[in-house]
């Protein structure tokens, strides 16, 4: 089975992700609480043919967490806006707050590497060393696993701006079908 | 005159004759129906054995007897040409050499020449060694066909041992008899001519019977086919009709076919619904994988049915991909020397010596493969065999194809149906109309974007001389938001009537009823308030919601409201705070929805808070009925062919006196 | 989210009810500390009634793995389905993690090895 390249987070301001155009956009306090109430507002615009809507919810709530906890310090006085759009084919997200910005994004993407390499040769000991992500902001709430899987779900790319305190994510959902034609 | 009459009687014509009229009536009671192609062939026979020996008959009555023979000749070389032509039909190759044509020629010319001059004696000898050449000519080439080279061979291989053998055996008689006269020995024109010629019927109804041992299996064949088949579609509806469960369908499929071939194994393979792959369904026997397996997968049976099972075929590789990608049947009898299959050696564990692969379709999309393998060289699936795969196939996708659309109805149904019930749930929690209060005026507006709501409002008496409005908008969709409703809903009327209570308390309650329940949509943003018709004092508290706007009559402007606080639903211990205010007669309130606020046009232009007040300021002075018009058409003129994305909801109040 | 415990002879069962999110996963967290100290050794989270996990439920069920592992005890974590099973395939963690597919092989599992 031939190996996939290991995806990286990208720094792109001018990534197709970050185009505002046709999205909706909400602004809210960063209160730790509401963290999932606000991806609950974000995501009922979400149709619900979309598959496996909940783990949609989930990666959402990631994100918005990560830009409320680390990005603006759980200071309720420090907004966080995001824009958002989706279709039954795509789920689009930017994620913007007021923080100092992401500045571990290379060591984090050498540290993935790492770790995708460790478990494509089925390293399960090792692997064991590389399963969470830590900085010094890291408090023992966090799993420090979250970007490990936004990485595969975000099929589209996950990418930060210049400033690294803006994230844009998207997704393809896979379009579901019965059979295929002749000759394909 | 009476000589005359001994001829003709005691002619060996006669038994020619008469062995040619048999042979013809033969040929003549074999119908078309039984299909036997080489009947134009021995009709032809016919024909050339009743001319010739018409023919004969007139030389040998013209006296022209040394001209019978380049005619018995030619009619040797007629039959001889029948034979051959009967042969092409089946090896599809021309016998008509020049070397046989060229033998021929000359002995005939030497015939025709011997005619002319005197008699020699060569000739008989001439005629008989030609014949017996050409017979062991036609013998030759008739030998030369195998099962192997010549399909169909089977009944000319059965036919021509004896055809060739009598023939020649005969023939070699009338040549060994020549010193006795040969041809014109009337034991060799009476006896063994026509036996030459009944031969060719015997050959014929040789023929004819192999044929109709053919048709008579087929029909058996078919028989028992069609009994399997009603068995299987029988079994299938009730499958069905007891569960819907495609696996089970599937597992049933597979081992009736296995059955049903005498197969060593059987499995179905469905294209995935993502990817271009196909992944195994169901199997059933020893179905070896038709591709390179690793060596430790092969050491247990158990790993290997689970890396059969785990991997993916992609489409148009391995005998599976090809049929799923081709759309067609896949018929492998002898995997043998065929270079598809993977695994032909007697030798591998995985061998398979024969292969049926049929697609699972639906006009021209193919959802899947029906395989079934033979593990055992010496049983090799039969075309018969072959076709019952098919028809299974044929089936089966009829069935699952049913299966599917109506597991997909089901499931649309069920998500309307959800729709519904939550529609219904709804419309018990609406206030079925605004209630008229002495000295206010209300009006209320409710809109939902897509069938259900999450907006829920209401307008309560809770006591005499004050009335309490409440907005509130539920995250969430369908069912679980409209079961959220309900509890706000009934928590409010049954607390906002005690005397005590005030709006602050009553959000306090409100959240902490519906906080800390699992699994549910459970968050929400209210705004609430109480207005004492005497007192003129209204009390305003909210969770997270709109501020509320008041619309001073006096001074012509705007106040707005808002108190601190979460949604409710989050942390059961948030207390919420008012705020108070006095009202004035022509004051008026709007409790407000983010559908309204936020309602897009076409280019994505939010109507925002100042058109609505605007709206509210520029006819302040209509009651709050003709208001609720004025601000839906102005949102509908701003909104213009966008579609609705919110719920839109909103109350008015005017103080009166 | 809330946990129950039950026993099999020697096997400790949690079953977990709810969401384990960024707010309640540190209460499964706290529960097998506790567990531990009273010397319990072995472990099977069944999961069956958890539709929803977050990272922070994952860390936490990431700790309790690797304090398990380094005390040479057992731990065996069953019934995992839908988003959840999709979240831990996402991240990669689906040889880290000791899997069972139901309650009965999880405590075959812990006894037989």
């Amino acid at each position: 089975m031939s190996q996939e390249p290991i995806k990286e987070i990208l720094i792109n301001e001018n990534h197709p992700l970050f185009d505002k155009t046709g999205m909706f956009s909400k602004e809210f306090p960063s209160d730790f609480r509401q963290i999932r109430y606000f991806t609950l507002l974000i995501v009922q615009k979400a149709p619900p043919e979309i598959k496996e809507i909940n783990l949609l919810e989930q990666q959402i709530s990631e994100i918005i967490k990560n830009a409320v906890k680390h990005g603006n310090r759980n200071n309720p006085d420090k907004k966080i806006r995001i824009w958002y759009s989706f279709s039954t084919s795509h789920a689009h997200l930017i994620v913007q707050d007021e923080g100092e910005g992401f500045q571990g994004i290379e060591e984090w993407n050498a540290f993935n590497r790492k770790r995708v390499q460790l478990f494509q040769e089925q390293n399960f000991d090792e692997l064991g060393n590389f399963v969470s992500y830590r900085t010094q902001r890291s408090d023992e709430h966090d799993g420090g696993n979250a970007m490990f899987a936004a990485i595969e779900y975000w099929n589209d790319g996950v990418v930060y701006n210049t400033a690294r305190n803006a994230v844009a994510v998207g997704k393809t959902f896979p379009l579901r079908r019965v059979g295929v034609d002749i000759g394909s | 005159m009476a000589q005359f009459f001994q001829t003709i009687l005691v002619n060996p014509l006669w038994a020619k004759w008469i062995a040619v009229f048999a042979f013809y009536l033969f040929t003549r009671n074999l119908s078309l129906e039984r299909s036997l192609l080489v009947l134009d062939d021995f009709r032809r026979l016919v024909l050339v054995l009743f001319f010739s020996d018409a023919l004969w008959a007139i030389l040998g009555f013209s006296g022209l007897l040394a001209f019978q023979l380049p005619l018995m000749i030619l009619q040797q070389v007629f039959a001889t040409g029948v034979y051959l032509s009967i042969l092409t039909r089946y090896t599809k190759q021309n016998y008509l050499s020049l070397a046989f044509l060229l033998v021929n020629a000359v002995v005939f010319l030497a015939a025709l020449a011997a005619a002319f001059l005197s008699f020699p004696w060569y000739a008989n000898y001439l005629d008989s060694m030609v014949i017996i050449f050409d017979w062991a000519y036609v013998g030759y080439n008739y030998y030369q066909v195998s099962q192997y080279n010549t399909p169909k061979s089977g009944v000319l291989i059965a036919a021509r041992g004896t055809l060739i053998k009598l023939t020649i055996t005969i023939q070699v008689i009338i040549a060994v008899l020549i010193p006795w006269g040969g041809y014109q020995n009337l034991a060799v024109q009476t006896l063994l001519i026509p036996i030459t010629y009944l031969v060719n019927g015997w050959v014929l109804s040789f023929w004819e019977r192999w044929n109709y041992k053919k048709i008579v299996h087929q029909q058996n064949v078919v028989k028992k086919d069609l009994a399997a088949q009603y068995d299987f579609m029988t079994k299938i509806g009730t499958a069905i009709t007891e569960k819907l469960d495609i696996d089970q369908v599937l597992d049933f499929v597979v081992k009736s076919a296995v059955k049903v071939a005498s197969a060593d194994g059987g499995a179905i393979f469905l294209v995935d619904e993502f990817d271009d792959v196909l992944r195994v369904k169901a199997v059933e026997g020893d179905f070896p994988p038709p591709y390179e397996v690793p060596e430790k997968v092969k050491l247990k049976i158990a790993t290997l049915t689970n890396y059969l099972t785990a991997t993916p075929i992609p489409l148009g590789k391995t005998v599976v991909g090809e049929c799923a990608a081709s759309g067609k049947t896949l018929y492998i009898r002898d995997s043998k020397n065929d270079p598809r299959m993977v695994h032909n050696s007697r030798l591998d564990q995985l061998f398979v010596s024969s292969i049926v692969l049929t697609p699972l379709m639906q006009g021209k999309k193919v959802f899947g493969v029906l395989a079934v393998v033979s593990k055992k060289s010496t049983h090799l699936f039969t075309k018969e065999q072959m076709e019952q795969i098919k028809t299974f196939g044929d089936y089966t996708s009829l069935t699952i194809n049913s299966l599917y659309t109506y597991l997909q109805l089901l499931e649309k149904q069920e998500m309307e149906r959800e729709v519904g019930i939550a529609a219904e749930i709804q419309g018990q929690l609406l206030p079925s109309h605004v209630p008229q209060i002495a000295s206010i005026s209300l009006a209320a507006y409710s809109l939902p974007a897509k069938g259900v709501s999450g907006d829920y409002y209401d307008i309560i008496n809770i006591r005499k001389g004050q009335v309490l409005l409440t907005v509130c908008d539920v995250a969430g969709k369908g069912v679980p938001a409209s079961l959220v409703m309900v509890m706000i809903r009934t928590i409010i009327h049954l607390v906002a009537h005690q005397p005590t209570m005030t709006v602050s308390r009553i959000l306090d309650i409100v959240n902490w009823g519906i906080a800390g329940r699992i699994s549910l949509d459970r968050f929400a943003t209210v705004a609430m308030l109480t207005y004492d018709f005497s007192s003129h004092r209204l009390e305003y508290s909210n969770a997270a919601h709109h501020p509320l706007l008041v619309f001073r009559a006096e001074s012509q402007t705007f106040e707005s409201f808002d108190t601190e606080g979460i949604p409710i639903g989050l942390e059961r211990k948030t207390r919420y705070t008012q705020i108070n205010t006095t009202l004035n007669i022509g004051d008026i309130l709007i409790l407000y929805t983010d559908g309204i606020i936020e309602a897009m046009d076409e280019r994505g232009n939010q109507y925002t808070l100042e058109s609505l007040q605007k709206v509210i300021q520029e006819h302040s002075g209509e009651p709050p009925e003709k208001l609720k018009k004025l601000i839906i058409a102005d949102v509908d003129r701003f909104v213009g062919k966008a579609k609705q994305h919110d719920d839109q909801t909103f109350v008015l109040m005017r103080v009166e006196h | 989210m809330d946990l129950k415990i039950r026993k099999h002879s020697e096997t400790y069962i949690i079953d977990v009810n709810g969401e384990m999110d960024l707010y309640n996963s540190y209460k499964l967290k706290e529960l097998v500390m506790k567990m531990l100290e009273k010397k319990v050794e072995q472990f099977v989270i069944n999961m069956e009634n958890v539709d929803y996990i977050d990272s922070s439920g994952i860390g936490a069920l990431i700790y309790i793995c690797s304090t398990i592992k380094k005390m040479n005890l057992k731990l065996i974590i069953c019934n995992i389905h839908g988003s959840v099973k999709k979240v831990i395939e996402l991240t990669k963690l689906m040889g880290y993690f000791p899997i069972a597919g139901t309650v009965d092989e999880a405590i075959q599992k812990i006894t037989t090895v």
